[in-house]
């Protein structure tokens, strides 16, 4: 009874806020296909690295004349045969940078897998047309090339995520009106729907309002704030801040009873933040059957990528953070049983210079990424390495990588996964079209099948 | 002959803006509490009754913007330096602020200070874990140069260390082709999207310019590199220097050609003078006008404001040549933010700020602030300061909560879900522990005539935060609900022992002001 009042008067509250608030027509989604899936339990998680990975010194092209071009291309920055864990992949040789040699090991394992040169396009594009092909707007620059990470719609900022569309879109049953997307200490335009309602997890869990003081008048916390927002004001604005309000409360109030149902102890001594928020992730993840849920995305970043200063050190710190924290959660989840239904992806908002100002690099553009879980054909390095040579078609004047696979191509295997079929990921990703037509580029096609097969059918 | 005629247009016109077009409210009178504390809640870290009343004493807006714009300046530095007996921490550097901010009578500049501190960010960076002092100064650079011309101001910023090292231009150098190194971008480009012209071209009145419905780019990748090359060659004044402004070594600067938004630098230049040249490019620039009058026009008045309110403060700029005195005194007299709140589009106003809805909590409770140390608070409201999480500030200008809207509400970025309990329960921690004891180095919060009102004039003790708290917003419901609330904790009918009597008044003045600092009204400025 309680619960459908509360959904009523939500509704007047929409309907109301709508009728008040100019819409932005361009704002309004295209309407989107059901996305039907199956009955298997499926989480994404997606964690960026802020501040653009400098991922030339993450994995390297060691066959001789590559590596002897690589230091020749970064003097001060390029890794020496001491910092690098070297391996063999289809008679090609490369290496990873020494600090990763827990990821290098599930990359034996064939749990984990590379891409190469990744990067942020609206068109295909290669250097000798660079300056005549449509490139996404503000190249190189923070916050818009993470929100192309994050919307996939370069062209109108600040609308929808991807994540928060696929959330939409799902034909899924919802039990009790509990998000299916998360961020983990983080919000992120990732998770902004026109519908679904992401919840921004602290990183120590889920922050509950304290219990109320006695009270003659209210019985609870919740019912202190419901009575404050029985109120209605002449401003649109107050009254969007009201339902943000009433929602956080009736959302950590539900979000909490489910967290307290597991004895996973996320927040351990000397973890780093990364570490902790992971293992949340995993708490959160082993709940889903009291979540109700068969499909979850989580969004989480790690911060200080942005190198410009002292890059070699910085990394250094940054990657034994990055693989210690990955290590744990791939164990944890296999210790959870949950391994199988699992599948996480690096982005980050750039890849950086291959030269350097001495000490750092530059914000770039094309870059390495890896993704791991059950479901990926690991062992394996995808897509092109592109050739350092100052001067090579893979850079550009000011020696940026220039991509040779899109983020729509990195994350289609990812998303068919997930259950997504080929017309919703042409929805979801406006671009994906244009970006697959590669008549006019003539590079080498190098398949991006890091999918195990039965998971594509 | 030419540029003495230029000045005098330039100053008449100044004067015609202000006197006689009545864009500007100069000549408003102050007619009731309710509107003084309005507007002190604009201008300052929150209304106090004597601020009221000093206000209503001085009849206009315009005496009281003058009177501050005049008053002698804080300085931070110093205070902190004071404290030097201790290892200097975080803690000290925090303090330091709330003391200043809620004790110092220069509040418009502070305010406006604080403004600038989110536009030009230094946050923490690494190395800076010592430097508390050093930051301290580098906020005090904000505070001298509030009222100054925005020039001055950016070329402080642009000198100073700190900034030197969070954006790394401190010894940048020029490029060394046989290492295949290059300037640093970094400070070049974060200048050029934040500090001075932002992303893409704007309209005089603020609207994004559109090229065949696309956005087009301020700057190029070439204009970052050229001007990347103008900021070479810059180094600590001394060793461990923190605090002067970096001098220049003229070996490591590029002093070759610069073009840099098609305006050439000429060769052979001193650091200094490059610089010079390339900062006048930026600030006479026509976006930095409108980019950075209607930020601080959003810090101060409203998230939305009018194509027209964003054309005259950005006039204003262009014309006094970035005067920040003028910019803010035109912001906080122009028609938008004065004229009365019930003629006012259902979209005015703006979220407050969480330091600066804490900070006029405090200021409305007759706090004296003697903190020697202050835990940061972002961890529970999800701002300090100087403590961003990026140069991109603790919440962006252009943050939409609702997708599909064409308003913007920056500070609801940081209205998460777990910000937004924190920051309740951080509010009740405060407001159930309303004690002043002086001699204690902590924030003393002094209920004296409350006390006494909550017990024998409930009216009265609302009214009284209404007006503190909401400038008067809230409505008979609302003002209802807090009484019945008060007044469901009864006095002991027979055995008054006056202790529990005041044990029962502070009960109902803590209940009271939390209900209202819990109501979506408080949060809002209008």
């Amino acid at each position: 009874m309680n619960s459908r009042r509360n959904f009523l008067k939500k509704l007047a509250i929409t309907s109301c806020a709508t009728l008040l608030f100019k819409v932005d027509s361009l704002a309004v989604e295209k309407k989107l296909s059901k996305i039907q899936i199956d009955n298997t339990d499926k989480s994404l998680v997606f964690l960026m690295l802020n501040g653009g990975n400098d991922s030339a010194n993450m994995l390297i092209d060691k066959e001789d004349e590559a590596y002897k071009i690589y230091k020749e291309s970064r003097p001060n920055i390029a890794l020496n045969e001491d910092e690098l864990i070297e391996f063999e992949v289809n008679d090609s040789k490369y290496a990873i940078h020494y600090k990763l040699k827990n990821i290098f090991k599930m990359f034996e394992r064939k749990e984990l897998a590379f891409v190469a040169n990744v990067g942020t396009m609206i068109k295909p594009i290669k250097k000798e047309t660079f300056e005549t092909t449509e490139k996404p707007p503000y190249l190189y620059s923070h916050p818009t090339q993470r929100a192309h990470w994050q919307s996939m719609e370069p062209l109108e900022f600040l609308k929808t995520g991807w994540g928060g569309r696929i959330s939409d879109a799902l034909d899924i049953s919802r039990n009790e009106n509990l998000p299916l997307i998360y961020g983990i200490g983080t919000k992120s335009l990732f998770l902004k729907a026109n519908n679904s309602k992401a919840y921004i997890f602290d990183n120590a869990g889920v922050i509950d309002f304290k219990r109320l003081r006695s009270s003659n008048i209210y019985t609870s916390r919740k019912d202190f704030f419901k009575k404050i927002n029985d109120n209605t004001n002449s401003n649109t604005l107050v009254n969007l801040y009201r339902d943000l309000q009433y929602s956080t409360v009736e959302k950590s109030i539900k979000i909490e009873n489910i967290l307290k149902q597991s004895e996973i102890i996320v927040d351990i001594k000397g973890h780093s933040t990364l570490t902790k928020n992971l293992m949340l992730i995993s708490k959160i993840i082993s709940l889903r059957a009291e979540f109700g849920l068969k499909r979850q995305i989580f969004y989480l970043n790690t911060s200080g990528y942005d190198t410009h200063h002292n890059q070699k050190s910085n990394i250094n710190s940054l990657y034994n953070n990055l693989d210690t924290s990955i290590n744990t959660f791939n164990e944890q989840l296999k210790s959870l049983g949950l391994y199988n239904n699992v599948l996480t992806f690096i982005g980050s908002d750039f890849g950086r210079t291959i030269t350097s100002n001495e000490t750092g690099t530059d914000h770039g553009w094309g870059g390495h990424y890896f993704v791991f879980g059950e479901a990926v054909k690991g062992g394996e390095v995808y897509g092109n390495m592109p050739s350092l040579k100052l001067g090579s078609s893979d850079l550009t004047n000011r020696h940026r990588l220039i991509p040779t696979t899109s983020l729509e191509e990195y994350l289609y295997p990812i998303c068919r996964w997930f259950g997504l079929n080929n017309m919703n990921i042409k929805e979801i990703f406006p671009h994906y079209e244009a970006l697959t037509n590669k008549e006019d580029i003539n590079y080498v096609e190098k398949k991006l099948d890091f999918i195990k097969d039965e998971y594509l059918i | 002959m030419k540029y003495l005629h230029l000045k005098k247009k330039l100053l008449t016109s100044l004067v015609l803006t202000f006197l006689s077009t009545n864009i500007m409210a100069d000549n408003i009178n102050v007619e009731s509490d309710i509107e003084a504390s309005r507007f002190l809640t604009q201008a300052t870290f929150g209304p106090t009754i004597k601020d009221i009343q000093e206000l209503k004493e001085m009849k206009t807006y315009e005496k009281w913007v003058d009177t501050q714009i005049e008053l002698p300046y804080t300085k931070m530095a110093p205070k902190i330096y004071s404290m030097r007996g201790d290892l200097l921490t975080e803690a000290h550097r925090q303090a330091v602020w709330w003391n200043t901010v809620i004790n110092e009578k220069d509040q418009l500049r502070l305010r406006t200070a604080y403004a600038l501190s989110q536009i030009l960010v230094t946050g923490f960076s690494k190395g800076f874990a010592k430097k508390e002092y050093e930051r301290t100064a580098y906020y005090d650079i904000l505070i001298k140069n509030s009222f100054s011309k925005f020039n001055t101001l950016l070329k402080e910023v642009t000198l100073n260390p700190i900034m030197g090292q969070y954006l790394s231009m401190l010894d940048n150098k020029k490029a060394v082709p046989q290492k295949n190194t290059h300037p640093d971008e970094n400070f070049a480009r974060e200048i050029m999207q934040l500090f001075t012209i932002g992303l893409s071209e704007l309209n005089p009145d603020g609207s994004i310019v559109l090229e065949n419905g696309k956005e087009v780019a301020s700057y190029t990748q070439k204009d970052i590199e050229n001007l990347a090359r103008v900021f070479t060659g810059w180094q600590l004044n001394s060793r461990k220097d923190y605090i002067s402004q970096m001098k220049c070594n003229e070996t490591f600067h590029d002093s070759n050609q610069k073009i840099i938004l098609g305006k050439k630098i000429e060769a052979g230049l001193t650091c200094e003078d490059d610089l010079d040249r390339a900062l006048q490019i930026l600030t006479t620039h026509k976006n930095t006008s409108v980019f950075i009058s209607k930020q601080l026009i959003q810090k101060l008045i409203t998230s939305n404001p009018t194509p027209e309110y964003i054309k005259d403060i950005s006039d204003i700029f262009k014309e006094s040549q970035g005067d920040l005195k003028l910019v803010i005194k035109g912001i906080l007299l122009h028609d938008e933010a004065r004229i009365e709140r019930n003629k006012k589009s259902s979209i005015f106003g703006k979220f407050k700020e969480p330091m600066i809805r804490l900070s006029a909590f405090y200021r409305a409770t007759n706090t004296i602030s003697r903190l020697r140390k202050s835990t940061p608070v972002k961890v529970f409201i999800g701002q300090t300061y100087l403590d961003a999480g990026s140069v991109f500030n603790y919440f962006r200008p252009t943050y939409k909560v609702d997708p599909s809207s064409i308003y913007v509400t920056p500070e609801l970025q940081i209205a998460t879900d777990s910000i937004l309990p924190k920051t309740s329960n951080f509010l009740e921690k405060k407001i159930f522990n309303l004690t002043c004891k002086v001699n204690n180095l902590k924030l003393c919060i002094k209920l004296e005539d409350e006390l006494i009102w909550v017990k024998d004039d409930v009216d009265r003790f609302i009214n009284h935060y209404n007006l503190l708290l909401f400038a008067g917003t809230m409505s008979e419901e609302m003002k209802s609900e807090v009484e019945n609330y008060i007044k469901s904790f009864k006095y002991p009918t027979s055995n008054k022992k006056s202790k529990t009597v005041e044990q029962i008044s502070r009960k109902r003045a803590s209940h009271a002001l939390f209900l209202m600092m819990s109501m979506p009204e408080q949060n809002f400025q209008q």
